[in-house]
């Protein structure tokens, strides 16, 4: 029990720090591509730390005092539901909980929480962000869902376990070769979960400076932070599960995250941002599309 | 008891004989004298009836003969007296009767002797048994009805009097024909003598009296001039017309067309009949004016009586049917005209009142209890037995009555009408529910209800407790507004009880009888909705009466059991009904305006547990087919695609409608897609996502629906733009409604969460990757609509006019937090239910689960696919939440509280928080962003649909020209067209 504790605790700071981690080296990227140069790899630890003690802070209600709680339960949740690393019994945390239904299911429970802080923020630009999050979210769902059933359909099991099981032996196993039209759409679907450009239409800060956190400060927005930064390593490890073979061993683990982290950055460096409704009729149709090829190749073969 | 016989038809000519001189010198004793008359008649035919033991509806064909003349006919007047004819006659004199203070009062005294002498040729032409005494009587109403049209009313009284005459000097000519022609080649004029006519003088003698009746009783296409009569006449003459003249002209053609030589091949009643009722009713569509519905409606039963001869043989049962049939029409129509106003201004009635009128029209249209109803049931019951294919047109036929008739309902409103002028209809109202009572009496053998056994007992338990839970769930809060308006939970109370009705039924009847109480006692309660109840309850009417109508025929093709609705035809139409009644596939057109006008917690019922009773309803015809190959388990996949295309598109509807009620209404209809998914895979984890999904929408559709009934109550605010904010004023309403939304939305660990996975689980498992994909992306839409109406509602800026609202009633809040209890249960523990359940399907499909790696291990439930651990889950996420919580509460500086308008506005002071609230166009992006898809919706199709449906009652029209010479030359062209088609046949 006890050991389950710590390494629970392990595993969510671990996941914290590395995601801090890539979202300053990030930063650094940025700059160098900018050719500016840019604030040290350490700065986003710097930025939680001066967050959080902050002496003073505001709340508008019960629900925007409680949206970073359900922010970092959401963005932990689903690093302790992926797999870390193939076969380790001692870091697989929770995914004797539930499947791959359960994991993509759970990832809105964040987003919901967000939602609510937003709304009871009172600020109408965090709203707004709020709703063009859900309809880019549901627009790339679609894609995404697409995906889900054929990995499903196709490997017999929606296990995650099961999944990164069946893609040992080689990258000739990866879900990435045997399903390379499936694996197109979701890392498309990916720039999107991930808000890069083109898709970043929620933070847009022209339209919407800052989006839902418009009206958060402080220790609150510390929280938000470091609950945005797990989930987003958590969309990291179940891509690499679901796609890349799992990580069969930490060196594997790094490589793989640290290249899925990069590949939105660079995307997102050149190019402008779509409008809304541009960006959910894209999410729609490409990627949909790219996906029903392998749906019906599984259907038919 | 000859004598009383003779004295009930007699003394209303002595009376019209007697007032006539009076009715100048002393009118009002004449008035009395009237009234007196028709008195003792009542009384003396009811103790007729009595004595013929008429009133329990048993041998009807027994008879008195009163021998009122010498030697035989024509030179006799035998007149017989059934007991059938006896009932008639009661409504006759009942009719007379109340309706006599309208007729004569205000100085109309005048027309005291005709109203009296309607009576008595009613009377006599009900007795007859011989042509010559028919043509007397036949003779005596149309001068009398022609007199009394001319009388008084608006402009068009001359034309319809006019009509009349013409119609009336024709029928003349052709019946003296045929008396010349029967008494010719038989040398009797009895009515049997018609049977004995053989070769030309048979097809002649058909073809006319065929004419004569059709033209008289204004079937199809002979309907014209009664339908420019009812138009033209003074309400309360039509009131008494259509309860006196009209009603014996049918029973006479109940008497007549069975003699007639045609009728050995019956069938061409029934095409006559079916065709004329679908053909006379399409024109009723079109009607705008309150009194030419009537006139089509008095059509379509002119049609019914042809098939009622087709159809029925025993002459017990032919008088019983025709008794309830034309008798309880006859009443329903009195009421209606005598509500009408107490002057015709063409179109226009007075007020009339609402709430008594609605029973006449349900009474007319054949609603249970009403009489008419338990006729059509039987007459019905027999055409399906020899010969189902006329269900579809004769269906069609009565369902587009009802529609323009529960239109008629719908468009009159207004108060009540002054005075005594309701208290005919009222009374109306009453005899109606005695035949009722007696009819029921009668059927009572047909109907049984016992502890329902086709559903495995966990099952059905489950739907019982929700009824029950339901119904208890909803009416405290419908009690809330008992003082200004008690109707609706009267309403409501009774769609309850008739709910369970559907769940203890074990025959074919009861099943109907209980499905269309609680269908209509649900209208009822919508149109007591302040926001265009009326008018949405109009549109709920008209497609229950659809579905009702489609149930009706699954019950009649099934025999009349329950086990009967698992066979393949019936099955059919109860998935079509029951498509439509769960608003799937277009059909959300009525539930969406019901739910949106009804008041709060009629909405609750009609969302959360009435739909329970359709997707029982459904489960109880599917039953039947499960485990069977082939093509039913094509319906289920047809299902399980409305059922996700339902979805899908309810979800993107919901998500851009401007009201929360309207939100609800469409993610209703898109949750219960997913039902009608699981249904559909005819699979037991199908099944099993299915009845899960069902309890839980239940659960948070009652919820959500007595939320935002608690939130409209406390601030009468419809649309999301006088809303928000209420989270500070409302609390408990908030919480419950946050965790009903988390739940359904799909997001663990809640409730909603187990349907999904099921259902995902199950359409995996059935390879059925394209629904399932469908399915997931709706899920996904769900969320856009949640935020909405949880910002919309209780999020953003409080609106400074809801600054002083408090948390809603207790009566809403108390059941919802029970509800809330039970979705907890359902989150933590569904092993709990998935336990019992899992040997039920077992048991149902024939074969464990377990073949498809489905089990149930301690909290964890393994499927074909994957796992799931609620309890793991639930924790995991309680830890979580719960270590973050409490650092923050106790850790580091305490947060301040700001206003809501100390928010950063770009460095300006935000202006009012209507302005600041972001709620209108809510997603005009994903709107924008979705322009790819078909701009017509179900509202476009339905238009188009009404309109070709509409072009095809105009054709029907041309045949109404209010030309009176026109309806000649139809008789004439019919009895040509009749002669040639029947010349030849043996």
């Amino acid at each position: 029990m006890l050991a389950q504790v710590v390494l629970g605790l392990a595993t969510a700071v671990g996941g914290l720090a590395y995601g801090l981690f890539l979202g300053g080296f990030s930063r650094k990227m940025i700059a160098r591509i900018h050719g500016r140069i840019g604030p040290p790899v350490t700065q986003n630890y710097v930025d939680l730390l001066k967050l959080f003690v902050k002496r003073t802070s505001i709340e508008h209600g019960t629900m925007f005092w409680l949206a970073p709680m359900f922010r970092i339960t959401g963005g932990l949740g689903v690093l302790f539901l992926v797999p870390l690393i193939v076969g380790r019994v001692a870091v697989v945390n929770f995914s004797f909980a539930g499947d791959l239904l359960l994991v993509i299911y759970f990832m809105f429970f964040g987003c919901l929480g967000m939602a609510l802080g937003a709304g009871n923020s009172g600020h109408p630009h965090a709203v707004m962000a709020v709703t063009r999050g859900l309809a880019q979210m549901s627009s790339y769902e679609l894609s995404f869902s697409v995906v889900i059933l054929i990995l499903a359909a196709g490997l017999g099991t929606l296990s995650i376990d099961g999944i990164v099981a069946a893609q040992q032996g080689g990258i000739g196993h990866w879900n990435m070769v045997r399903y390379p039209f499936a694996t197109l759409a979701a890392m498309i679907a990916f720039l999107g979960m991930m808000m890069a450009y083109p898709f970043s239409v929620v933070i847009a800060p022209q339209e919407i400076p800052i989006g839902p956190p418009t009206e958060y400060s402080s220790r609150f927005l510390s929280l938000m932070m470091a609950g945005r930064t797990v989930f987003g390593v958590a969309k990291l490890l179940l891509y690499m599960n679901l796609f890349f073979g799992g990580a069969a061993n930490w060196v594997d683990f790094f490589v793989k995250t640290f290249l899925l982290y990069m590949y939105p950055i660079f995307v997102s460096t050149v190019f402008p941002r779509f409008r809304v409704e541009q960006s959910v009729r894209f999410f729609i149709l490409v990627p949909t599309a790219i996906a029903a090829i392998d749906l019906i190749r599984i259907m038919v073969l | 008891m000859v004598t009383i016989a003779a004295f009930s038809i007699f003394l209303p000519l002595a009376g019209a004989f007697i007032t006539a001189f009076l009715a100048k010198a002393a009118p009002r004793a004449a008035e009395l004298l009237g009234k007196a008359v028709l008195a003792a008649g009542l009384v003396l035919t009811a103790k007729v009836a009595s004595n013929l033991g008429a009133w329990d509806l048993w041998g009807l064909s027994q008879a008195i003969l009163i021998p009122t003349g010498v030697g035989i006919p024509p030179f006799s007047i035998d007149l017989v007296v059934t007991a059938g004819a006896s009932l008639v006659a009661v409504v006759i004199y009942g009719v007379a009767l109340l309706s006599l203070g309208r007729i004569v009062g205000e100085g109309g005294q005048k027309r005291l002797p005709l109203s009296l002498s309607l009576v008595t040729a009613s009377l006599g032409l009900l007795y007859a048994t011989d042509l010559f005494n028919s043509f007397v009587f036949l003779e005596i109403g149309s001068i009398v009805t022609i007199g009394l049209a001319a009388s008084r009313g608006g402009p068009r009284r001359w034309e319809a009097a006019v009509k009349l005459a013409l119609i009336s000097g024709l029928v003349t000519i052709l019946f003296l024909i045929v008396v010349a022609l029967v008494y010719r080649s038989t040398g009797e004029l009895r009515l049997v003598a018609l049977g004995r006519t053989g070769g030309l003088v048979a097809v002649v003698t058909s073809v006319l009296m065929l004419a004569i009746i059709m033209a008289e009783t204004k079937a199809f296409p002979l309907l014209g001039w009664g339908v420019d009569y009812y138009h033209g006449i003074w309400p309360p003459f039509a009131a008494l017309y259509s309860g006196t003249w009209s009603l014996a002209m049918l029973l006479w053609g109940v008497k007549v067309l069975p003699l007639l030589p045609v009728a050995q091949d019956p069938r061409i009643y029934a095409w006559l009949g079916a065709g004329g009722l679908v053909a006379s009713q399409v024109a009723g569509l079109r009607q705008r004016s309150p009194s030419r519905p009537l006139g089509y409606s008095t059509s379509a039963f002119a049609s019914l009586l042809l098939l009622l001869v087709a159809f029925v043989y025993d002459p017990d049962q032919l008088l019983r049917l025709a008794v309830l049939l034309f008798g309880g029409q006859a009443l329903a129509k009195f009421g209606l005209f005598m509500l009408a106003g107490r002057e015709a201004h063409g179109d226009r009635w007075e007020k009339a009142g609402a709430r008594w009128r609605v029973l006449l029209v349900f009474a007319l249209i054949g609603l249970p209890p009403f009489p008419v109803f338990w006729a059509k049931f039987e007459l019905l019951s027999e055409m399906a037995r020899f010969w189902p294919a006329m269900l579809g047109p004769v269906l069609l036929g009565l369902f587009l009555e009802a529609v323009y008739v529960l239109r008629f309902w719908a468009q009159r409103s207004g108060g009540e009408p002054e005075g005594d002028a309701l208290w005919p209809s009222r009374l109306g109202v009453l005899g109606l529910l005695a035949g009722g009572y007696l009819a029921a009496r009668f059927m009572w053998p047909d109907m049984s209800w016992s502890m329902p056994a086709y559903l495995p007992p966990f099952m059905s338990l489950i739907f019982g407790v929700m009824f029950v839970a339901g119904a208890v769930a909803v009416l405290p809060g419908a009690l809330l507004r008992w003082r200004q308006d008690a109707g609706h939970g009267l309403w409501l109370g009774l769609a309850a009880v008739s709910l369970l009705g559907i769940f203890f039924a074990t025959s074919g009847l009861s099943l109907y009888v209980a499905w269309e109480i609680s269908a209509f006692a649900s209208v009822m309660a919508v149109s007591k909705g302040g926001f265009r109840g009326r008018g949405s309850a109009f549109w709920f009417a008209a497609f229950a009466a659809f579905s009702g109508y489609l149930v009706l025929g699954a019950v009649l093709l099934s025999g009349g059991s329950i086990r009967g609705l698992g066979l393949f035809p019936a099955v059919l139409l109860i998935a079509l009904a029951v498509v439509v009644k769960l608003g799937q596939a277009g059909a959300h057109l009525w539930s969406v305006r019901a739910y949106r006008s009804a008041p709060g917690t009629v909405s609750a019922f009609l969302a959360g547990v009435s739909s329970k009773g359709v997707i029982y309803l459904l489960m109880l015809g599917l039953v039947g087919l499960v485990g069977l190959p082939g093509k039913d388990h094509n319906l289920g996949l047809i299902l399980a695609w409305i059922g996700v295309f339902t979805a899908l598109g309810g979800a993107i509807l919901a998500s851009l409608s401007g009201t929360p009620k309207k939100l609800l209404a469409y993610s209703s209809v898109s949750q219960l897609g997913y039902v009608l998914v699981g249904l559909g895979l005819m699979t037991p984890l199908g099944w099993t996502a299915a009845v899960y999904h069902t309890v839980h929408h239940f659960l948070f559709k009652t919820v959500l629906f007595l939320g935002i009934a608690g939130v409209l109550y406390r601030t009468g605010g419809r649309f999301f733009t006088d809303l928000g904010g209420l989270i500070k004023k409302m609390p408990f309403t908030f919480l419950f409604t946050l965790i009903a939304v988390i739940s359904y939305a799909g997001v663990p660990p809640l409730a909603g969460f187990g349907g999904k996975w099921l259902l995902y689980q199950g359409l995996l498992d059935a390879g059925r990757l394209p629904l399932a994909a469908v399915a997931m992306c709706a899920s996904v839409v769900a969320f856009l609509y949640s935020f909405r109406l949880l910002h919309g509602v209780f999020l953003g800026q409080l609106s400074s006019k809801n600054k002083s609202v408090r948390e809603a009633p207790l009566a809403l809040i108390l059941p919802q937090f029970v509800l809330v209890c039970g979705i907890f249960v359902m989150s933590f523990r569904p092993t709990l239910f998935l336990e019992r359940l899992l040997p039920e399907m077992t048991q149902l499909f024939g074969w464990p689960m377990s073949l498809k790696g489905f089990s149930i291990n301690g909290f964890s439930v393994l499927g074909p696919f994957g796992h799931w651990n609620a309890w793991a889950v639930g924790m995991m996420v309680f830890l979580l939440f719960g270590v973050a919580f409490v650092f923050y509460w106790v850790s580091g500086p305490k947060p301040k509280h700001v206003g809501q308008l100390d928010i950063g506005y770009s460095g300006e002071l935000p202006p009012s928080p209507e302005e600041v609230h972001f709620s209108f166009e809510f997603y005009r992006h994903y709107e924008r962003a979705l322009v790819f898809l078909p701009s017509w919706g179900a509202e476009r199709i339905f238009a188009w649909f009404v309109s070709l449906v509409n072009g095809a009652g105009d054709l029907t029209r041309i045949l109404v020209s209010g030309d009176g010479r026109t309806y000649l030359i139809h008789i004439v062209l019919f009895v040509v067209c009749g002669f040639m088609l029947l010349w030849g046949m043996p």
